[in-house]
């Protein structure tokens, strides 16, 4: 069984953004493993474990983790690597890609590595927040999907039936609850698992496993796609202007909160 | 002319407001705007559309195998087979722009329609509009093109250019103004059209999907999303219980019957298992446009920001002056919210008794 997870390098929620030219970060601040990738990863490593658990032999189950990105991108693969996945892949690619054109690389690399049976991402990048490449990554296998899930129950006997039932997360916290065929995408929300932090001995175990590169060019010419009519991109990219300027309210207790009723009513006219 | 759609949200029967704003942005310019309206009858609502511009109404149903019920369509709403059913819609009526909202029905339908079209779709635009190239040519094919989006954790502010013959924009509900409604003649009203748009059930024989069972949520109180007010809480709540000091200020607020408000969270009340995760705002969370924030025991950490920092004003109550939130808000006050937040509950009946 072949479990892929698409893992994103992604800037840390908490680093300064600067713009550089026109449409550009400046890209010297930290990247991690976008964080509901982690999620992602460690429902993958679970199922690994729970399946060898039963009759399989380890080398049976592999988890592999594959990204597109720039080298940098690397370190993120090797994140999940120190979570337990066995392998990584990375598509290197120095520019910036669209979801349309990260799916159509991420479907040609895991297809000439062999036929995966479920593919795990993330819910949304928190970058980008596309919110879509598990949709189109499905689509172009022809595989199910769901996004968003926070609920992943395998059936015992996986490898001989090859079920999954998963729930997602719906409106005011509502669930639906899919009953799927392998092979499938699945897209891990916030709240499936409690990401696992690797040891020290984990992140030496991973150095010694391999990360396989491949040329994005490479790959999307395979699928003859080098010129897609259908993309997008960003082509300005501006700071959020901070314009707030604090006022302090100060006074009694009712002093302050008939205050703050005013403003309500006369400045925010919410009452 | 080109032919937009709108994918109009409902909940318990009533049309969410967050549809005003995305309507108001659809129909600038010249174009033929339909609505979409999914599983539900659009005859209701011709009125109340039309007052905002909806010249065409399509309801979408789908056509139901399951004679054994004598149920003709599809009563429950599944996201794969009315995704589908989207994009039959779409083909049939050769529409080019289709608008939907970034809200958790609006996250599973847009991008399944635009994998299956293989058309660019921008989720949580803040704006959609015509690069210059394409006003420039008022008469050229090319619709709007351009979609403003907040990107890297709300630091920056994007302009993506879309380009495809089909294109798809979920729009962050609450921040674009609702055009003012129109009172409609009688005449104006009859020449809405509302048509029935009946897709094929194209999943009916896959089965390497079933939706088994659909939990509704608690549809009861206000959408984070889509409020007008949120009142939200973090760590210095130290209870789940304390929440309900929140609700009562949220509810003094809604009783002036202006404002949909509601109650938020940080990710710590969430992590602490005081509130559920739908209630949390920020970066993993939900990410609200609301018109005022209000936020008690918050010290606003970047990912807090990610989620509320488009509020229209934000109001920071807390002990510590040095917290983060004090120097990125409209008003603070430096006090114990356990203090303030009764209070101001109080002084919002007062007022409202006034009224
Ligand atoms: C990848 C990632 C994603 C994240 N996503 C989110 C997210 O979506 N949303 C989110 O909120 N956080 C998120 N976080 C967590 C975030 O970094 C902060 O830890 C969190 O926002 C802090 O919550 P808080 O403000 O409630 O708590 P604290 O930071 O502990 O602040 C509590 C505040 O309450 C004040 N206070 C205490 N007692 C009182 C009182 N009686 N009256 C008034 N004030 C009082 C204190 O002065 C303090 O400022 C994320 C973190 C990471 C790494
Ligand atoms: N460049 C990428 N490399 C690998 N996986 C990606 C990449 N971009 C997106 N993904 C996956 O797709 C999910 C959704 O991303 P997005 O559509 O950008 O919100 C992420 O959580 C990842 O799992």
């Amino acid at each position: 069984m072949k479990i892929f997870v698409c893992v994103k390098h992604v800037p840390d929620s908490a680093a300064t953004i600067v713009v550089r030219g026109d449409n550009q970060i400046d890209e010297k601040i930290t990247f991690l493993l976008n964080p509901y990738d982690e999620y992602a990863v460690t429902e993958a490593v679970k199922l690994k474990k729970s399946l060898l658990q039963g009759h399989s032999s380890s080398n049976q189950i592999e988890v592999i983790a594959i990204s597109v990105g720039n080298n940098d991108a690397t370190k993120t693969v090797r994140s999940a690597m120190e979570m337990g996945a066995d392998r990584g892949i990375l598509i290197k690619s120095d520019l910036p890609q669209d979801s349309i054109s990260t799916a159509k690389a991420l479907k040609a690399a895991i297809e000439q590595d062999g036929n995966p049976d479920i593919i795990f991402t993330g819910r949304e990048s928190i970058d980008m927040v596309g919110m879509q490449t598990m949709f189109r990554l499905g689509l172009y296998f022809g595989f199910p999907v769901v996004n968003n899930i926070v609920k992943f129950t395998p059936d015992s006997d996986l490898l001989a039936n090859r079920r999954v039932v998963v729930e997602a997360l719906t409106e005011a916290g509502g669930r639906d609850i899919y009953d799927i065929t392998l092979p499938c995408v699945l897209g891990a929300g916030r709240g499936l698992n409690t990401p696992i932090y690797p040891t020290f001995p984990d992140v030496v175990k991973a150095r010694k496993r391999e990360i396989k590169i491949v040329g994005f060019d490479d790959l999307v010419k395979i699928e003859n796609q080098s010129q897609p009519s259908s993309k997008t991109e960003i082509i300005k990219l501006e700071m959020f202007a901070e314009k707030r300027i604090p006022k302090e309210i100060k006074g009694s207790s009712s002093e302050i909160a008939k205050e703050i009723v005013k403003i309500l009513k006369e400045e925010a006219k919410v009452i | 002319m080109k032919k937009r759609a709108v994918i109009i949200e409902t909940k318990n029967g009533v049309i969410k407001d967050a549809n005003f704003g995305m309507i108001a942005c659809a129909s600038k310019g010249d174009n033929t705007l339909y609505a979409f309206i999914i599983n539900q009858s659009g005859e209701i609502f011709k009125k109340e559309l039309g007052s905002y511009g909806i010249e065409h109404i399509v309801d979408i149903c789908i056509d139901s195998d399951n004679h054994e019920n004598n149920e003709k369509y599809e009563k429950s709403f599944n996201p794969i087979l009315f995704s589908d059913a989207v994009v039959q819609a779409i083909k049939d009526y050769e529409i080019s722009s289709i608008f939907g909202l970034t809200t958790p029905m609006g996250k599973e339908i847009l991008p399944r329609v635009a994998a299956e079209l293989e058309a660019p779709l921008v989720m949580d635009c803040l704006d959609v509009v015509k690069g210059f190239e394409s006003s420039f040519n008022s008469d050229s094919n090319l619709d709007f093109d351009l979609a403003k989006t907040s990107l890297y954790s709300g630091k920056t502010i994007a302009t993506v250019k879309v380009t495809g013959d089909i294109r798809l924009f979920g729009i962050r509900p609450n921040v674009i103004e609702p055009s003012s409604k129109i009172d409609l003649s009688q005449e104006q009203l009859s020449n809405i059209t509302v048509e029935k748009f009946v897709a094929k059930n194209r999943y009916a024989e896959q089965s390497n999907i079933k939706l088994i069972e659909s939990r509704q949520g608690d549809l009861s109180g206000n959408d984070l999303v889509a409020a007008d007010v949120i009142i939200s809480g973090g760590r210095a709540m130290k209870s789940g219980e304390n929440f309900k000091i929140l609700n009562e200020c949220a509810n003094s607020i809604e009783n002036f019957g202006i404002s949909s408000t509601t109650v938020g969270a940080s990710r710590v009340a969430v992590d602490l298992g005081w509130v559920p995760y739908r209630m949390q705002v920020g970066q993993t969370g939900e990410k609200v446009s609301p018109k005022v924030y209000i936020a008690c025991g918050i010290s606003g950490s970047i990912q807090h920001f990610a989620g509320m920092k488009m509020s229209g004003m934000i109001i920071a109550i807390n002990e510590n002056i040095n917290a983060a939130i004090m120097s990125n808000c409209d008003y603070f006050v430096e006090a114990d919210l356990f203090e303030i937040v009764p209070q101001l509950t109080k002084e919002l009946q007062k007022e409202r008794q006034k009224s």
